[in-house]
């Protein structure tokens, strides 16, 4: 099975193996090491129960659009799900509505489709970047207005780069800057 | 204690004061049948001593300078709701001689002592001063203000060294210096004298003797308006840092009968002595096993009052209602017994693993400890912002034991109860100085927390990796657990009912589980 999952842990990517699956118990392995994890809801709200590696510990997860938020302590994160051959990349900052999109792989920025002030929606063609010989579109996660574009055409860029940015939502009618 | 029979003399009292104090004398007066006013900062309308009240008032912005600290603002507020007295709670007006003095001529009733009897034990020099030739104890050192570092060296030479210079004006630990020896002595003086004139204006000193290791042990008293005066026990509040208290019990470990019926009655000479009424605390130093000395009068009703009221069965907020209306106390030291033992640890948003640093942002979900001998003091809400503004005391937990284990079980069980996702608090600080051997022995003094004790580092894998998982496990199957079916049977054990089973026996891959 060994199902795995790339996730954007505030500025990190992480990735995620399902080595064993048994009901609602886990065994995750992150970093070389296992964990045997389970995630109980409290209630109805957002408040979670994770018994990790036997000890449980308190976590409020929400969605927020494309990303989850999870709150453990004093700490927060906007967690995003990533398929980096796919070439899609959600949100890691959607602070006031800005939303960076991010390299999801090291390599070289092939072509750039849009320019500051475009309107994108969702799914749409952001740029191409070149790595390993394959060509990997990188798609807006979200609808909204390209405000920067942080890269030009033959640049490298390392994984977890700032691309562009994004500010989401629609096109407002009244046509305000 | 005759309070229930009578009608209560006040009708309606504001409260000059946010947090768990100020929901503490909402309870209070709703307990004698007193309409209570409460007052809030922009950022405190939702606050539990706001929505309690029978009444409440903006007073301003979130800054206390502008709000909890605007005299002209309470007094306006005390007369459109029409209120006859004022509890300033602790912290902010409460040891203000001036601001009880301009209750008192508005026609208000302060709800503590005089301004007269606040002017004369205000500094720590004027209650030294007050105090000197009595009976009670006093640090030796001098009783009047010190000008120049002669004067001090010939003091310092006849106390004996060590010796603390502490400007006159001072408060907070400012413009206090520690001095080992005689060629220490000038510049410390110049250095105290220096923050003090910055800081207060003043560069009047005094010079004290340093007593170390010491423990800080305190007599509460209360006192009416017809002479009647009761000492309550004494808290022992040893384990603080900074001069900031952590953990307060009552009893004292260290307190014997014998040094205790001094204590009383040396707090009881500093009531006679300084015309004290309402309920206040003889802060004392304890040393050398059994002896004490006086440190300084606080005026106020203490954040560690629950305490006392769980082991001496009083009830000081609402008696110093009762007292301000012109009751009498109705008890004396003779109608009062202890029993058993009582913890109080101050939640604070606070890092432990991190020099204590305060933690601001937004408590996303509470839930506090209950069960037998526990007592909950909070001002926390679900949703509660908690800013830089104010002071980061949380909560207060409370308990009662028939003795010291059973309390410090209690204090255990509570903590792990504590629930609080948002905020850094110093939950695991507590839980490990409850643990710590010196404290379960009652070996402790005033430097130990920040001498001596370490606090353990956090196990486990960090909150980076906490995430991670967390969020995978979510995004397991693409579902979240909300769309499961939570009523499920696995080995034969329905697990839906898992926090009703005893701890330790919910299955994770079948090996038990325990709380980090």
């Amino acid at each position: 099975m060994a199902k795995k999952l790339t996730l954007q842990v505030g500025e990190r990517l992480r990735e995620v193996e399902f080595t064993e699956v048994e009901g609602d118990s886990l065994s995750l392995r992150l970093d070389g090491v296992e964990h045997a994890v389970e995630l109980q809801q409290v209630g109805e709200g957002p408040l979670y129960e994770l018994v990790l590696d036997h000890h449980a510990t308190e976590v409020l997860i929400k969605r927020e659009g494309p990303a989850l938020r999870l709150i453990i302590g004093a700490d927060s994160w906007v967690v995003t799900r990533r398929r980096p051959g796919a070439g899609e990349l959600a949100a890691d900052a959607l602070e006031a509505g800005e939303l960076v999109v991010r390299a999801p792989m090291t390599g070289v920025v092939l072509e750039v489709l849009v320019r500051p002030g475009d309107q994108v929606a969702q799914r749409d063609s952001l740029l191409v970047i070149q790595a390993m010989k394959m060509n990997n579109e990188i798609r807006a996660p979200a609808e909204g207005t390209v405000t920067e574009v942080s890269v030009s055409v033959e640049q490298t860029v390392n994984q977890g780069d700032p691309l562009l940015t994004i500010h989401l939502g629609a096109e407002e009618t009244n046509g305000a800057a | 204690m005759s309070a229930s029979d009578s009608k209560p003399p006040l009708k309606k009292v504001l409260i000059a004061n946010r947090g768990e104090i100020a929901l503490r004398v909402v309870r209070a007066c709703r307990d004698l049948g007193i309409q209570s006013v409460a007052v809030y900062s922009e950022v405190d309308r939702a606050a539990p001593h706001v929505r309690y009240a029978d009444e409440a008032y903006a007073i301003g912005p979130a800054e206390a300078a502008q709000s909890y600290l605007n005299v002209e603002r309470l007094l306006d507020v005390a007369r459109r709701a029409g209120a006859e007295a004022i509890h300033p709670g602790y912290g902010f007006l409460s040891e203000n001689a001036a601001f009880a003095r301009a209750c008192r001529d508005q026609g208000l009733t302060f709800v503590g002592p005089s301004p007269e009897t606040m002017d004369k034990m205000g500094t720590k020099l004027d209650s030294r001063r007050a105090l000197a030739g009595t009976e009670v104890p006093l640090i030796p050192g001098t009783t009047e203000p010190v000008h120049n570092a002669e004067e001090a060296a010939r003091v310092a030479d006849e106390i004996g060294y060590p010796v603390l210079i502490k400007a006159s004006a001072g408060g907070g630990g400012k413009g206090i210096r520690e001095v080992g020896c005689a060629e220490e002595l000038a510049r410390a003086i110049i250095n105290a004298q220096q923050e003090s004139l910055s800081a207060f204006g003043d560069d009047a000193f005094y010079v004290e003797k340093l007593l170390r290791p010491v423990r800080h042990v305190e007599i509460q008293v209360i006192a009416d308006e017809h002479g009647n005066v009761a000492t309550v026990g004494e808290r022992e509040c040893s384990i603080q840092r900074r001069r900031q208290k952590l953990i307060e019990e009552c009893p004292s470990p260290i307190v014997t009968p014998e040094l205790r019926a001094r204590m009383r009655a040396a707090a009881r000479k500093v009531v006679e002595v300084s015309g004290y009424t309402n309920a206040g605390t003889v802060e004392c130093l304890v040393y050398d096993n059994d002896q004490f000395a006086f440190l300084e009068m606080n005026a106020r009703l203490q954040v560690e009052h629950p305490v006392t009221e769980l082991v001496w069965d009083v009830d000081l907020a609402v008696d110093q209602l009762r007292i301000a209306g012109g009751e009498p106390l109705g008890y004396g030291d003779d109608d009062l017994q202890m029993r058993g033992w009582a913890m109080e640890c101050r939640v604070a948003a606070e890092d432990p693993y991190n020099q204590f640093l305060p933690s601001t942002g937004m408590v996303h979900h509470y839930r506090e400890p209950a069960g037998p001998g526990i007592r909950i003091e909070s001002g926390l809400y679900n949703g509660m912002p908690v800013s830089v503004h104010y002071d980061p005391l949380l909560t207060k937990i409370v308990v009662w034991g028939h003795n010291r284990e059973e309390a410090r079980r209690r204090m255990l069980r509570a903590l792990a109860e504590f629930r609080l996702v948002g905020l850094q608090t110093n939950v695991p600080f507590h839980t490990g100085m409850l643990q710590d051997a010196r404290f379960i022995a009652g070996d402790f003094h005033t430097d130990y927390v920040e001498q001596e004790f370490s606090l353990s580092p956090p196990d486990g894998p960090d909150r980076a990796d906490i995430a991670a998982l967390a969020a995978a496990a979510y995004l397991h199957d693409s579902g979240t657990w909300a769309q499961r079916e939570p009523s499920r049977e696995r080995d034969g054990q329905r697990l839906s009912a898992w926090a009703r089973r005893p701890r330790g026996q919910r299955g994770v891959m079948e090996q038990g589980w325990r709380r980090s």
